[in-house]
């Protein structure tokens, strides 16, 4: 268990590729957080440089307020697991003795700790085979099985479940979780799949081009996202935007997107500050939707309906304007006539550059 | 008539050089076999005497001696040729900087004709005025009778082999390692393990397919070494360095036994087979098994 503070840290590859940008970062002992982020964001650079894969070109790396940017993976304590799925030419058991076997550790406590991380994972009935000749998900395990029979002070966990069958991914999460749970361990896992971020970790930090954009609870990501970038990011599909002007008319402020306005006069008093051009974000699960006219709703052509799982996505144009809803059930139909509503406290306002105001 | 299916007439097109191939193999094959059989001298007439010839290999106390001193040559040389040039590949993956200029250094033996490093080394082992003794004169070691002395001469032809095939083993090992993912090596770094355990207990298994490949090529040439030894003595001093194909060679070619050549041929076509089939089947199993 360690507490890991980055602190300024910045990567350039060769000359001139930005990996990482004064990135700091606290996480907390015991936690179990993700590294979400689109491809190249810099997550993976982050995690090796946890990792003592490689040295920061400038800012320090602490664990536990002890600077660890000089020392060694070795010396750090520290587990991986990486996306390629890595199992050496041996048998289960002598890939997840193998750690154990460099450090000396003696014979009897060896086979004990083996056995026991193989049980963990459920491979115990496999321990005499191959282990190149088993499946990718069950190779994962043994991977696994041999990060965690070290007792490491941290876990890295760089997508591991990317090259696994979906079956396989749910089972193992599901270890992570419980393993997590019960060694209090500190975990960082690095993820583009943010449902699997959202659904492993305590924490998530968002990256965008080597920053950090926002480190939050799952729940604060998804309910106040600190820009438009992380609001986008979160969410099947992300939240939507729409240019507006702040506009004054019969004594109540509204944000005015052209084709339709948001009554914001609750609100007025923190947006005007901001200038008259708004961002007006809201997510599709949060538009409401109804096939009968209502009062103070605005009308929308339905101009497509998409099965998404146990949900419907609706695809609504109003003027120049798209707008997306996903809700359970409707009885819209494309080509109908809708009416819709985007209830005031789901609605978040960005400032133009994207910033949250509320 | 049916018209020939597409893949059947790809097959039938690619089975035309094979068997144009085969027939220029076959019909020599079989006239080794087949003389095998007789008792023939050049300018003689061919007279069948059964397993007259094979009796006469298995009794002959050189072909023993040939067959001792070709095995010990390949197990020496391939033995050597592996220990140097996996070092090397491993010496060769630590550098960054000149890798280029040290495999292009490395490539100069292999790209020498077997018959001219042969000549080109009887001069270097001459011991009068050859490279190697006043190298050795320099760092205060006494001349060797190199290619006077039998064990001096079986030294020096494996030395030979050694220098000229080592770049071979280097080279293909250093290929197969560069092919493996950094992740194994990272993953073993991190577990605790030193450079030089990674690259025992880590890569050298990953690429075992791979060594095998080379066992086999190396020593299928191993034990049908000619040209170079020949160039540079001759199958000499007497018979020290008189491998398996020097002898037959001799036979056939220098004292004309036809029929008995083709009988020491006939026998080593057997061993390589025995050899060829066990190492291709480690070598096999090896490759499936990944």
């Amino acid at each position: 268990m360690v507490e890991i503070f980055l602190d300024n840290v910045t990567h350039i590859y060769g000359k001139e590729v930005k990996a990482l940008d004064n990135t700091t970062l606290r996480i907390e002992n015991g936690s179990l957080i993700a590294l979400l982020g689109p491809s190249g964001c810099g997550k993976t650079t982050t995690m090796r440089i946890i990792a003592g894969l490689l040295r920061p070109t400038s800012g320090r790396v602490y664990f536990d307020n002890v600077d660890v940017t000089e020392r060694s993976s070795q010396e750090r304590n520290v587990a991986m697991v990486f996306q390629f799925i890595v199992i050496y030419d041996k048998t289960v058991f002598e890939n997840i003795e193998f750690p154990l076997l460099v450090r000396k550790v003696p014979k009897e406590e060896r086979i004990k700790r083996v056995k026991h991380a193989a049980e963990l994972m459920g491979i115990s009935n496999v321990l005499s085979q191959q282990a190149r000749r088993l499946d990718p998900g069950t190779r994962q395990k043994v991977a696994l099985a041999r990060a965690f029979v070290r007792q490491p002070t941290v876990f890295l966990l760089d997508e591991p479940l990317t090259n696994v069958d979906p079956q396989t991914r749910l089972e193992l999460r599901k270890i992570i979780k419980e393993l997590q749970k019960d060694l209090h361990q500190t975990m960082i896992y690095v993820t583009h799949d943010q449902a699997e971020a959202l659904t492993l970790s305590e924490k998530i930090a968002v990256m965008k081009d080597g920053k950090m954009i926002q480190y939050d609870t799952p729940e604060a990501l998804y309910d106040k996202p600190k820009n438009t970038f992380v609001a986008w990011f979160i969410g099947n599909p992300g939240m939507q935007f729409f240019d507006t002007s702040l506009k004054q008319s019969d004594g109540a402020f509204l944000l005015d997107a052209g084709e339709f306005s948001v009554d914001v006069s609750n609100v007025s008093g923190q947006l005007v500050k901001y200038g008259n051009e708004l961002k007006l974000g809201i997510r599709p699960e949060n538009v409401q939707v109804s096939s009968q006219k209502k009062v103070g709703w605005f009308n929308a052509k339905c101009t497509m309906v998409e099965r998404v799982g146990n949900m419907y996505l609706l695809s609504l144009s109003k003027g120049r304007l798209e707008i997306k809803a996903k809700i359970k059930e409707t009885d819209v139909r494309e080509g109908d006539t809708a009416w819709v509503q985007f209830p005031s406290e789901k609605v978040r306002v960005y400032t133009k550059a994207g910033e949250l105001i509320i | 008539m049916k018209k020939m299916s597409f893949r059947n007439k790809t097959l039938f097109i690619a089975l035309i050089p094979m068997i144009y191939l085969y027939g220029l193999v076959i019909y020599p094959f079989a006239s080794v076999i087949y003389y095998s059989f007789f008792s023939y001298d050049i300018g003689g007439t061919p007279v069948f005497n059964g397993v007259g010839n094979y009796i006469q290999l298995f009794t002959d106390t050189q072909f023993y001696r040939t067959l001792g001193l070709t095995l010990s040559y390949s197990i020496l040389a391939v033995g050597t040729e592996f220990l140097f040039g996996i070092g090397l590949a491993y010496l060769l993956m630590h550098i960054s900087r000149g890798r280029s200029v040290a495999t292009s250094i490395l490539i100069l033996p292999l790209v020498m004709t077997p018959a001219v490093a042969g000549i080109i080394w009887r001069i270097m082992f001459d011991a009068g005025f050859g490279h190697v003794n006043f190298y050795l004169s320099l760092i205060g070691i006494p001349g060797q009778k190199w290619l006077i002395r039998p064990t001096e001469a079986f030294i020096s032809t494996v030395i030979v082999d050694v220098w000229q095939w080592t770049p071979f083993v280097t080279l293909v090992t250093f290929a197969g390692l560069t092919t493996l993912p950094v992740e194994l090596v990272e993953s073993a770094y991190i577990d605790g393990a030193s450079e030089f355990r990674t690259f025992k207990d880590i890569l050298l298994p990953r690429i075992r397919a791979l060594l095998y490949i080379i066992l086999f090529l190396r020593v299928i040439d191993t034990l049908k070494i000619f040209d170079t030894v020949y160039t540079m003595t001759g199958g000499g001093p007497g018979t020290a360095t008189t491998y398996m194909s020097i002898f037959n060679y001799l036979n056939l070619m220098t004292f004309y036994h036809i029929g008995y050549g083709c009988t020491i041929a006939a026998f080593f076509i057997l061993l390589m087979n025995v050899v060829v089939t066990i190492l291709s089947k480690k070598a096999g199993a090896a490759l499936f098994a990944t």
